[in-house]
């Protein structure tokens, strides 16, 4: 048992503070971010991809959110890789590892897609999925609670199809990667909101002293770090489960136990995967819209503007932990693993 | 490719030095099954009676030697002392199991759980070799005195005295004891004590506290039960009246109790205390709960939710095990567990009443584990003592 980053997630992430943070007021992240590779961290080397594991996923996407990288990250970097690859649609893969091509997943057929996607990928009414190119820009522009979202309208049945996925296995991982990596992205935007919170609060002084000295809003943070600290490990958890094809957490690997049941008590009718990797988005989709509502509340008033950069990364938790199944969502599905009535 | 130059996840030869694994190795396995199959042999089939209570104690105390005769009531110590030297990860697996075969609760918990860790850490060889035996076999019992009745959260305002006694008694030096203790934890069935006293008057409040370990039968010793919440005997009062312990008595240096204490209370906030293994159990036995009772959806959501904390707990349980074994000490961390585990169990109990109905009104295990869970946000430092300690020792805000 090791239960802590592995070093090449502690390079990916500091490498990623670096290139990223700095960035994101300017709104240049999305673009770094394309340049740097990572959008083909998951594919395989044959189309340019890294062939990294769900791990550095939770890596990447939580320095993402971090930086408050906008752009359809989860779509492109989690859900559509093993779907482009099972679809046969390696051409389309390579674009995206490239860095020149953004997806979007847009399962419920909304047909509201951010613009820079030039890639949507739908459910069909047998539960395959569509793979479509769309005119990246193109379309109606949609008002957004974020302004950075930058979605459109797409006319009805843009695109024509060029790919199906019907595999059920692809599809099943491509939604437990898409969910896990958007629980990362919250963490780290989590994370952000905490931190920017803690730095305010410690240099801003009313009653002469600073705000942070006052035990009502130290205890606002508290608990926002609480909330953040008991995501992390189980989004991380969910990802080595997956990368490594773990049933459950503890198990021993089949090889080392031949011939045997290797049963622990986290067994609780509950331990898949599945169970992890939902646990892990209700965890992350609360701590973030915890954190978002502290930190408005911890800044005062100057939270509760856009000249302070704050609100980019409030909002960008609003929508991602409602994306990918919100926190009810998936308290249903442990439920159903739960065998509860 | 990534344009990060960091190297690419790797398989086979080339691993990472540092890997995760989540797995356990065929010995952990091993040692699990060994606890298993013992706990299924032994563990009594009708609940024990209150351990909180005389008859009850007695009762947990056959228990607690017939643990300590198979060597499993203090896996993690040395052989020397009744343990198994076994590995932090090992006494993960063996609480684990413990709480899913329903074992009963351990009434010796303040002493292994609290005191033995300061006794390793401060303890003279002597100490070590006397008292930590005892411990294990539970011939010695240990209660916890440090709260007063006017020094609870602010513990450091403690007033019962030690004053130096040169001449003692028979030729030994030592101290003298006056004052009282409060909230001691079955202080009315154990036998010994480990408290703090305030040594130097003239010190300052963090400073002049000694740590005195003591037999509850010493002469000047008067302990009075009382009633918790839940109708149990399970609290006592102790007075001190010139109470006279020898040098061999003081737990650390004379004047440092503090610094002593505060060792104990990381153990006690921390994972020693409630291992994750605990609260797995109940999210598991509320889930049965709400299978036999039915349940709404938002019950259904609530029994999810215990589980997801239960489940979070251990997680965090299992990358903090890998900090300490990696050197990487936990810290003011220990807080964040303490609230986590003890809002978890509260809510999880809350829960249980309100799937249990008109019936949450009749004494029972649910009721009793709700009545006690209450008192989690309260000892080992109140909720809010815990909070002030994460935001300014995790975060870094400021004290003033």
């Amino acid at each position: 048992m090791r239960f802590a980053p592995t070093d090449d997630q502690i390079d990916l992430a500091s490498a990623l503070r670096v290139a990223l943070v700095d960035s994101a007021v300017s709104g240049g992240s999305a673009r770094v971010f394309a340049q740097m590779g990572l959008a083909g961290l998951l594919l395989p080397e044959s189309v340019g991809g890294a062939e990294a594991d769900e791990s550095m996923l939770v890596t990447l996407l939580t320095e993402a959110g971090y930086a408050a990288v906008s752009g359809p990250l989860v779509d492109t970097v989690a859900f559509a890789p093993s779907l482009l690859l099972a679809a046969g649609l390696d051409e389309v893969a390579a674009g995206v590892a490239r860095g020149d091509l953004w997806c979007a997943a847009d399962l419920q057929r909304s047909n509201v897609v951010p613009a820079v996607a030039g890639v949507v990928l739908t459910s069909a009414v047998d539960g395959a999925i569509e793979i479509r190119p769309v005119e990246a820009g193109k379309g109606e522009p949609v008002a957004a609670v974020d302004p950075r979202a930058g979605l459109v309208r797409l006319g009805a049945g843009a695109g024509t199809v060029i790919g199906r996925c019907e595999d059920a296995a692809a599809i099943d991982r491509a939604r437990l990667r898409a969910s896990v990596g958007a629980a990362a992205q919250l963490v780290g935007l989590a994370r952000r909101m905490l931190d920017l919170t803690t730095g305010y609060v410690k240099e801003r002084h009313q009653f002469g002293v600073p705000v942070g000295s006052f035990q009502a809003v130290k205890h606002h943070l508290a608990d926002v770090a609480l909330a953040v600290e008991f995501a992390a490990p189980v989004v991380a958890s969910a990802a080595a489960m997956l990368a490594d094809n773990l049933s459950r957490v503890g198990n021993a690997r089949r090889s080392e136990v031949a011939g045997t049941d290797a049963k622990c008590p986290l067994e609780l009718g509950a331990g898949d995967v599945s169970a992890e990797v939902s646990a892990a988005k209700v965890l992350a989709s609360e701590a973030a819209l915890l954190a978002a509502r502290k930190a408005i509340q911890c800044h005062g008033a100057i939270g509760y503007t856009t000249e302070y950069h704050l609100h980019l990364w409030v909002k960008q938790a609003w929508a991602l932990a409602a994306a990918w199944g919100s926190a009810d969502d998936h308290r249903r599905i442990v439920a159903d693993h739960l065998g509860l009535p | 490719m990534l344009a990060t130059g960091v190297r690419q996840s790797t398989a086979g030869p080339e691993r990472a030095a540092y890997d995760m694994d989540l797995t356990w190795s065929t010995a952990e396995e091993s040692f699990r099954a060994e606890a298993r199959e013992w706990l299924e042999r032994n563990v009594p089939r009708e609940p024990l009676p209150s351990g909180d209570t005389r008859e009850g104690f007695a009762a947990h105390l056959e228990w607690e030697r017939r643990l300590h005769a198979d060597r499993w009531s203090v896996v993690s110590w040395p052989a020397a002392y009744g343990g198994r030297d076994a590995t932090l990860w090992e006494w993960l697996i063996f609480e684990e199991e413990y709480y899913r075969a329903g074992a009963p609760q351990r009434v010796t918990q303040n002493g292994i759980f609290l005191l033995a860790p300061t006794i390793f850490s401060f303890g003279t060889q002597e100490q070590q070799d006397t008292l930590l035996p005892r411990m294990a076999a539970a011939q010695d019992t240990w209660c916890q005195g440090w709260s007063e009745p006017g020094a609870g959260s602010d513990l450091a305002g403690i007033r019962s005295r030690a004053v130096r006694d040169d001449v003692g008694v028979d030729g030994v030096a030592g101290w003298r004891l006056s004052g009282q203790k409060t909230w001691t934890t079955r202080g009315a069935f154990c036998t010994h004590l480990f408290g703090l006293f305030r040594s130097d008057p003239e010190a300052g409040r963090h400073h002049g506290l000694t740590y005195f370990l003591m037999p509850l039968a010493a002469d000047g010793v008067t302990v009075r039960g009382f009633e918790r919440l839940d109708g149990d005997e399970g609290f006592a009062e102790v007075f001190f009246d010139d109470v006279f312990v020898p040098d061999s008595a003081v737990l650390g240096g004379v004047g440092e109790g503090w610094a002593v204490a505060m060792s104990t209370t990381g153990s006690e906030r921390g994972l020693s205390l409630r291992s994750p293994g605990r609260f797995l159990a109940a999210a598991q036995r509320l889930a049965t709960l709400a299978r036999d009772r039915g349940a709404g959806e938002r019950d259904r959501l609530d029994v999810t939710d215990a589980w997801v904390k239960a489940r979070a707990y251990q997680n965090f349980t299992l990358a903090q095990v890998t900090d300490i074994v990696e050197s990487r000490s936990p810290g003011a961390r220990s807080s964040l567990n303490k609230v986590w585990w003890s809002e978890l169990d509260v809510d999880l109990h809350e829960t249980a009443m309100r799937l249990l109905g008109t019936e949450a009104a009749l004494d029972g295990p649910w009721t009793r584990g709700f009545q006690f869970s209450l008192s989690g946000p309260i000892y080992a430092g109140t909720n809010e003592i815990q909070r002030n300690i994460i935001a300014e020792r995790v975060l870094g805000l400021p004290r003033k």
